[in-house]
């Protein structure tokens, strides 16, 4: 027999897949009111004749939870989904599966830091 | 080239002496019923005897002569010569990203050790009966269709997942263990979840289909793949009772 | 006669593309380049938030929503209405078949995503269109 390059790990297969379906489902949604919410509503979309999105226009859609939770909840389903992809394509190939360990550890901390940044990007738009 | 000829060009390559695989041309005179693998015997046998390609039933059956002709995966013995009839070269390279042997003869060790990880083999439940295990027409017919693989490696030669990741189990080694997973007569299904559930299992397939465009026996590994992947997730989700026949 | 690279990149027996490189497959290479390109957008989109948001007021997020109306970036918002709605109806498509649904039927069902998909892409396009140009085009 071949040598196998690495024990596989029997637990993070079939969950990773799992939620990468239904990150997939959530994130149609999310954007769906992500977009609906920049582009469409608020008080420029009515007159018409404005059609940036103004600092105050997003604070002032920011101070409802709402939009807060769809936000938040949108990044950080688009980061699982994203890094879970890349996490996929990785495995693919020899050189990322004898790193397995590498690469979870990698894109988790990729995934958390980004969180954080997010988090603190929209934080002038939710308290401002 | 006189009349009635077809050009062939198969890729030549001999891993002891050359650097870089090469095409050669012969042409073969079509008699009727005269399939591809009767074309290289002629070749063989009249016009250069160190030509190498693997064949042993002639009839389908044994999957010992799969190889690209015509920029298509096929059985050398099930191909008719009489279609590519005025059309030109037609060009016999061995199964693709594979370790050549020599010419059109692939090294299957690999394609084995991958059958091997899945234990393709029944393991009957105990107590063993006195003459044979009954089993339904109904309950066979799931197998009907994955028990017609005849390991050619066509489909686990076209998966580029397999290509790219050794470890990969691939299309064929797939269906072999969900042919005995879906088995009534089988008793280790937990094991074999185990084994298809890793990281190089079922989650490395991203149904590209091409296993299923290849197979010369019109089968459908990805199918089989995709219901395993269910199960693997009923299994997580509700525990043993999923994998129930 | 030697195999050239060329041929065998993109030769009729080339040994770098699957054979039968058909529907499933430039399925597959479709959802995977359009992957990669929505997590680089991702960060893109962060990165570019993040430059109004971080440390300063709201005049530079309305000088930023300023410039990403331009027509370069106009065009690129275009170019990733299509990517997205690619990867969304092709991942559709793939949810499918993970529901066990239309597998052997992969090709038919690869078309009706695409025509979706088409239909979902000129909804969009017009769609930038209008708020860009609210007073009717021109």
């Amino acid at each position: 027999m071949s040598e196998q390059i690495v024990a596989t790990s029997k637990v993070a297969g079939t969950w990773a897949w799992f939620l990468q379906r239904l990150s997939a489902i959530l994130l149609v949604i999310f954007l769906g009111i992500h977009l609906y919410a920049a582009h469409f509503m608020g008080v420029s979309a009515e007159t018409g004749d404005e059609p940036l999105l103004s600092y105050e226009e997003v604070s002032l859609r920011l101070d409802q939870v709402l939009y807060i939770v769809v936000d938040y909840g949108m990044l950080s389903m688009v980061l699982l989904h994203g890094l879970n992809g890349l996490r996929t394509v990785m495995l693919d190939f020899d050189m990322f599966v004898r790193r397995r360990k590498l690469v979870d550890v990698g894109l988790w901390v990729v995934g958390i830091a980004t969180m954080i940044w997010g988090i603190v990007i929209l934080w002038p738009f939710i308290t401002g | 080239m006189t009349e009635g000829e077809i050009p062939i060009k198969v890729q030549r390559f001999d891993p002891t002496a050359d650097k870089l695989p090469y095409w050669q041309t012969f042409n073969v005179k079509l008699k009727p019923g005269m399939t591809v693998l009767d074309a290289l015997f002629e070749v063989l046998n009249h016009q250069d005897g160190t030509l190498g390609f693997r064949f042993c039933c002639r009839a389908g059956v044994c999957g010992s002569c799969a190889m690209v002709i015509g920029g298509k995966t096929r059985l050398a013995c099930e191909t008719q010569m009489s279609q590519f009839m005025g059309k030109g070269d037609l060009m016999i390279s061995p199964l693709p990203h594979q370790k050549v042997v020599k010419d059109l003869a692939v090294d299957y060790t690999h394609f084995f050790d991958r059958i091997k990880k899945v234990k393709p083999y029944l393991v009957g439940k105990e107590p063993y009966p006195e003459k044979e295990f009954i089993q339904l027409p109904k309950e066979r017919t799931p197998i009907n269709e994955p028990i017609d693989c005849i390991l050619c490696g066509s489909c686990t030669s076209a998966c580029t997942m397999a290509w790219t990741n050794s470890d990969y189990l691939g299309p064929a080694a797939l269906m072999k263990s969900y042919r005995f997973l879906v088995d009534t007569r089988d008793s280790i299904p937990e094991q074999r979840m185990d084994i298809v559930e890793s990281e190089s299992g079922v989650w490395r397939c991203h149904t590209q289909f091409n296993c299923v465009e290849v197979c010369p026996k019109k089968l459908n590994p990805t199918e089989a793949i995709q219901r395993m992947k269910i199960k693997a997730v009923k299994r997580k989700l509700f525990g043993k009772r999923a994998l129930k026949k | 006669m030697k195999v050239s690279s060329f041929k065998w990149l993109f030769g009729r027996n080339s040994e770098f593309w699957p054979t039968n490189m058909k529907t499933g497959m430039w399925a597959w290479v479709g959802h995977r380049l359009t992957g990669l390109v929505l997590v680089a957008y991702v960060f893109l989109h962060l990165a570019f938030i993040s430059t109004a948001s971080i440390g300063e007021g709201g005049s530079s997020f309305d000088a930023l929503m300023e410039t990403t109306s331009k027509p370069l970036f106009v065009a690129m918002d275009f170019l990733l209405v299509i990517v997205v709605i690619y990867h969304a109806m092709n991942g559709f498509r793939v949810v499918l078949f993970d529901l066990g649904v239309g597998i052997r039927r992969q090709k038919l069902v690869f078309l009706a995503a695409m025509a979706v998909s088409a239909v979902l892409i000129v909804g969009g396009l017009l769609a930038i269109w209008h708020l860009v140009f609210p007073n009717g085009g021109a």
